[in-house]
């Protein structure tokens, strides 16, 4: 049986640990937010550790729960900072649950609760889509019954983050899980709490998919970190046949870590996003301990640059 | 077979018996006494008249801040004849209100309720927090108007919101991370009876605040603990096993009044289903004492 060490930070391995290490996976699936930039700010040198990484032969994608942006603007973002990425190199929710959706075979209607740059992409896609109430209800339950009450027929429900969420959206939803016991039920990001700046947190969309899963008794298809159904799609879509050869990077325990954990990846924490030192070293489930740890995506540069040529 | 005594088939003394063994009835109105925001549910009426015939103290407990007291009252005279006082009706608004002057509360709330429920508590004195930021929020510069750019407040309130957004929940988290903010809560049942089945109840938008935030409300609306005692202190002079608590939700009602000691009596006038309440074992804190099909049942008895 395989037995974990603490985590160790990758700029504390000896050399031959180092070189083991560095030789041990050839592909990187890596978080965005908190690990190359956040709302607030832009992780120093983090572009470093990627242009190192592809320097070294390593394939690296990018695995994020935010589909709040456009593909644009996300791209736009990197080339900023001066890296050159390809959209096929980024898996967001809204993408993943189209590439689901298509493995599935899925024809109907759509009951969709996010944002409008996530619709934008299943639409794209050709999937029909029925939304709202967008705007606030008479305070009546007569009113309440007019809106979450449909007979048009819903054959999933997708739920991620959306900044105008309300209650009269999720008790829409509900009917239509509990009309229809096909229904599917789909989430994309799942965390609970968003770091906003340092030490602020706001709710995140976790809490409101969890009310769905709670009142409908059904479990979601997860296509978000960590879910389960977004690690086969990858493992199926990249064509992965190694698992422990890819190497998880992100800034989020219970998603990127876990995630990575639950699909057999190796794992590397980065502290420059939404978990500082002392929270990893408080965190005793071995789910959400990684294999490594490093301040930043900077670190890896200076790991790699240290690291003899001679290795293949 | 259900473990709980069918009031049809109590009969003579038995049924005597039954009537003798409380002095004060505790009662659910929507689902029990009507049909939620509708008419009287035939036969209620008349059982809650034989109650008082019987000099059976009256107080009713409902979740139902929507209708005001007064709208309460007409309802009961114009439909079912009968005359209820305001002291008799016990509902989140009020005990609220009543929490927050029994300490003293000065500042500003934040409160996620109905107009009727706000009104109530701005009629006596205490003052409400606006909404910030723009209605549609489209950007995550929007977002944090909405959530951090309102005033500060001393308290947060949450009951039902026809209009709960996640927008407004968000900044109740942000407000109750200062511990001396109050965080008070109303009606708190996870799902309402509605329509053929069940909608999500405000008790499931409560816990979202309640698990970012890592602190328990103190709740005042039903299944709350805190309603709980100040249901016990009402009547100090009748202990509680002469208490008859009648209800259409085991979560919200017979959960409940279990916790507290009282007899307890599920009509299947609302959401639950005879079949809910037979699948019980006889150990669940949710199980009633008796079951009936609905309240008229405490009267007729063939």
């Amino acid at each position: 049986m395989e037995t974990r060490g603490k985590p160790q930070h990758i700029l504390q391995l000896s050399e031959e640990q180092r070189d083991r290490f560095v030789g041990s996976f050839d592909r990187v699936l890596s978080d965005i937010d908190g690990v190359l930039w956040s709302m607030e700010y832009t992780v120093p040198r983090a572009v470093d550790g990627y242009a190192a990484l592809q320097r070294a032969g390593k394939e690296v994608s990018f695995v994020t729960n935010n589909s709040v942006r456009t593909m644009e603007q996300c791209l736009r973002h990197f080339e900023k900072l001066g890296l050159q990425v390809a959209p096929e190199q980024v898996w967001h929710p809204a993408q993943s649950i189209v590439l689901y959706l298509r493995d599935i075979q899925f024809e109907g209607l759509i009951y969709i609760i996010a944002s409008a740059p996530f619709k934008a992409v299943l639409r794209e896609a050709g999937f029909q889509l029925l939304d709202g109430p967008n705007e606030f209800i008479e305070e009546s339950y007569q009113s309440l019954a007019k809106t979450i009450f449909d007979h048009q027929p819903v054959r999933a429900v997708i739920i991620d983050v959306d900044f105008n969420l309300t209650s009269p959206k999720l008790l829409r939803a509900h009917m239509y899980l509990m009309r229809n016991p096909e229904c599917l039920l789909i989430g994309g990001a799942t965390d609970r709490l968003l770091p906003v700046a340092k030490g602020v947190n706001i709710i995140g969309p976790g809490p409101f998919a969890s009310i769905l899963v709670e009142a409908s008794g059904r479990q979601a298809v997860t296509l978000g970190k960590p879910g389960r159904e977004l690690g086969e799609l990858l493992i199926k879509h990249l064509k992965i046949a190694e698992p422990q050869r890819v190497l998880m990077v992100g800034d989020m325990l219970a998603q990127d870590i876990q995630f990575g954990r639950q699909c057999g990846f190796q794992t590397l924490l980065v502290l420059s996003g939404g978990c500082s030192l002392e929270q990893l070293q408080a965190e005793t489930s071995p789910d959400l301990l990684p294999d490594y740890y490093a301040d930043s995506v900077a670190d890896v540069a200076q790991l790699l640059g240290e690291t003899p040529k001679a290795h293949v | 077979m259900s473990l709980s005594k069918n009031l049809k088939e109590l009969h003579g003394a038995d049924r005597q018996r039954f009537l003798d063994s409380f002095d004060l009835v505790f009662c659910d109105c929507d689902g029990v006494v009507w049909y939620p925001l509708r008419d009287f549910i035939p036969g209620s009426a008349r059982a809650l008249a034989h109650l008082q015939s019987l000099g059976k103290r009256l107080t009713f407990v409902t979740n139902n801040s929507i209708s005001s007291p007064e709208d309460h009252i007409e309802k009961f005279a114009r439909q079912g004849n009968l005359k209820i006082e305001e002291h008799q009706i016990v509902h989140p608004a009020q005990t609220i209100c009543d929490h927050l002057k029994s300490v003293e509360f000065q500042g500003l709330i934040y409160c996620l309720a109905t107009a009727p429920f706000k009104q109530l508590l701005q009629a006596a004195g205490f003052q409400l927090a606006q909404e910030s930021g723009p209605v549609v929020i489209k950007s995550l510069r929007d977002l944090h108007e909405a959530i951090f750019d309102g005033e500060p407040v001393q308290a947060v309130v949450i009951d039902v919101d026809f209009n709960m957004s996640a927008a407004k929940l968000m900044r109740a988290h942000v407000q109750l991370q200062n511990p001396q903010c109050l965080f008070l809560a109303g009606a708190s049942d996870m799902l309402i009876p509605f329509g053929q089945g069940e909608i999500i109840g405000p008790g499931a938008f409560i816990n979202v605040v309640t698990e970012s935030v890592g602190r328990q409300p103190v709740v005042l609306g039903k299944p709350g603990d805190a309603l709980r005692q100040v249901l016990l202190q009402r009547h100090p002079d009748i202990p509680p096993q002469r208490v008859l608590f009648v209800g259409d939700s085991l979560a919200s009602d017979i959960g409940f009044a279990r916790a507290s000691g009282y007899q307890t009596l599920l009509v299947l006038t609302g959401g639950t289903k005879a079949t809910d309440v037979s699948r019980l074992p006889a150990n669940h804190p949710q199980l009633p004492d008796y079951v009936a099909d609905c309240l008229g049942d405490l009267v007729d008895s063939d």
